[in-house]
């Protein structure tokens, strides 16, 4: 089921379609909640919120947008809510007024959006690559013996890891890169216009 | 290899990909990324919805729609002409037109749409020293769920770009009851009254989501 079927189904709240929608985004979604928020608890709160307000505001979803986008947008919303209202009480009981700590910007959690959505499209051995070698830190030879396979092995699927997300994720290297609010639509909040928490 | 992941052809090689990694050192070593959704969740949302359906499912369609512009109202235009031909239609039908009686007020008839097919109401209107006394007795409308409240306007008639005046808000979860509301406006201008189900928080303007409407002023036969 491509996107915008997916998009066309989900307001039906139909099981399969919104398991569907959340095989296909939910990690995205979660990454944008952790990014922002930094806690893994409130981060899930923060995904199933996501969800149940953007299937609420479904039935107003255009095919004419994205799916991955809309979602992007309410995720960011909802977890920069969350993110206001913790560190609202959090500075009331410090009373270090003084102290501003921002969210992640827009265009880091819209990096970190597309990375994810990217690395979900790897075969998940080579996802596991690339997590041991790129956040882990482990050398070829290290990974191969973590998980007991050659080092060549290790080598070619890194570099066919590397080719799939050089690919997937080329639209966002600079030299390519839209605005980051020409993809979500105007002033890059225009996604969360049919959609109030 | 799986079909479920696409071969790439082009001829992208680990350069190119360094050279990317580079403009973006932290997102691949970010644990936010790597960070896993724990197992329940798809469950839990699965059964949030479906509680939500099933909660919205006899009566109302309660959509827990966020406030939207008049602009974006637009795609239901069709289905707001389907529901006035239907209120038209129901309107003639049982001989309830609105009459200026000059006595207890003017009369006036609503209909259920399809969001509340089971309700409907009759009203008066005075026009008094403080504006429109608007008095609504209200049948068959089911308590607005938790969250959610009814929300009374006056409108224009051209359902292209309605102008539309709020004249006041109840929940009905006492049941049928009668609601007074007071208006500004006045009926020459503002023809049309409706009734819609709001979201608490979601903003002022109106849903779209109508679930009564009807004239105020006597209904041209043609």
């Amino acid at each position: 089921m491509d996107d915008r079927e997916l998009a066309r189904r989900f307001p039906s709240g139909d099981e399969q379609v919104v398991r569907a929608v959340y095989e296909r985004y939910g990690r995205a979604v979660h990454t944008i909640a952790v990014s922002v928020l930094h806690d893994q608890s409130a981060a899930a709160d923060v995904v199933q919120a996501t969800f149940l307000n953007a299937w609420r505001a479904s039935a107003r979803f255009t095919p004419d947008r994205e799916l991955g986008p809309w979602l992007y947008s309410i995720a960011r919303r909802q977890a920069i809510d969350v993110y206001r209202r913790t560190r609202r009480v959090e500075v009331m009981d410090t009373e270090s007024m003084d102290i501003v700590e921002l969210p992640p910007s827009l265009e880091r959690t819209w990096e970190a959006w597309e990375v994810r959505v990217a690395l979900d499209k790897l075969p998940p051995d080579e996802r596991e690559i690339v997590r041991l070698g790129w956040f882990d830190g482990l050398s070829h030879p290290e990974i191969a013996e973590r998980l007991g396979i050659p080092v060549g092995t290790v080598k070619s699927r890194m570099h066919r890891a590397h080719r799939r997300l050089a690919t997937l994720l080329a639209h966002i290297a600079p030299e390519n890169r839209s605005s980051v609010s020409d993809v979500l639509g105007g002033d890059g909040q225009s996604g969360t216009g049919d959609v109030s928490e | 290899m799986s079909d479920k992941y696409e071969d790439i052809d082009e001829p992208v090689d680990d350069d190119a990909f360094e050279a990317l990694v580079a403009q973006m050192p932290d997102a691949l070593r970010d644990s936010a990324v790597w960070a896993e959704p724990p197992p329940w969740l798809a469950e839990s949302i699965v059964a949030a919805i479906a509680d939500e359906r099933a909660e919205a499912a006899p009566a109302i369609v309660a959509p827990a729609a966020p406030a939207r512009t008049r602009r974006q109202r637009r795609p239901r235009q069709t289905w707001w002409l389907a529901a006035a031909a239907a209120v038209v239609a129901i309107v003639v039908a049982v001989g309830v037109i609105a009459t200026r009686d000059g006595g207890g007020g003017d009369e006036f008839a609503m209909a259920g749409t399809d969001l509340a097919s089971s309700a409907s109401a009759t009203g008066t209107v005075d026009d008094t020293d403080s504006g429109l006394e608007i008095e609504l007795d209200i049948r068959g409308l089911p308590p607005a769920p938790e969250g959610f409240f009814y929300e009374a306007w006056m409108r224009t008639a051209n359902d292209d770009a309605p102008d539309l005046t709020a004249i006041g808000t109840f929940h009905m979860r006492g049941g049928d009851s009668t609601v007074t509301l007071w208006s500004a406006v006045d009926v020459d201008t503002h023809p049309i009254i409706t009734v819609t189900l709001q979201e608490e928080g979601a903003g002022p303007e109106s849903s779209g989501q109508v679930v009564l409407r009807g004239s105020l002023v006597e209904e041209s036969s043609g």
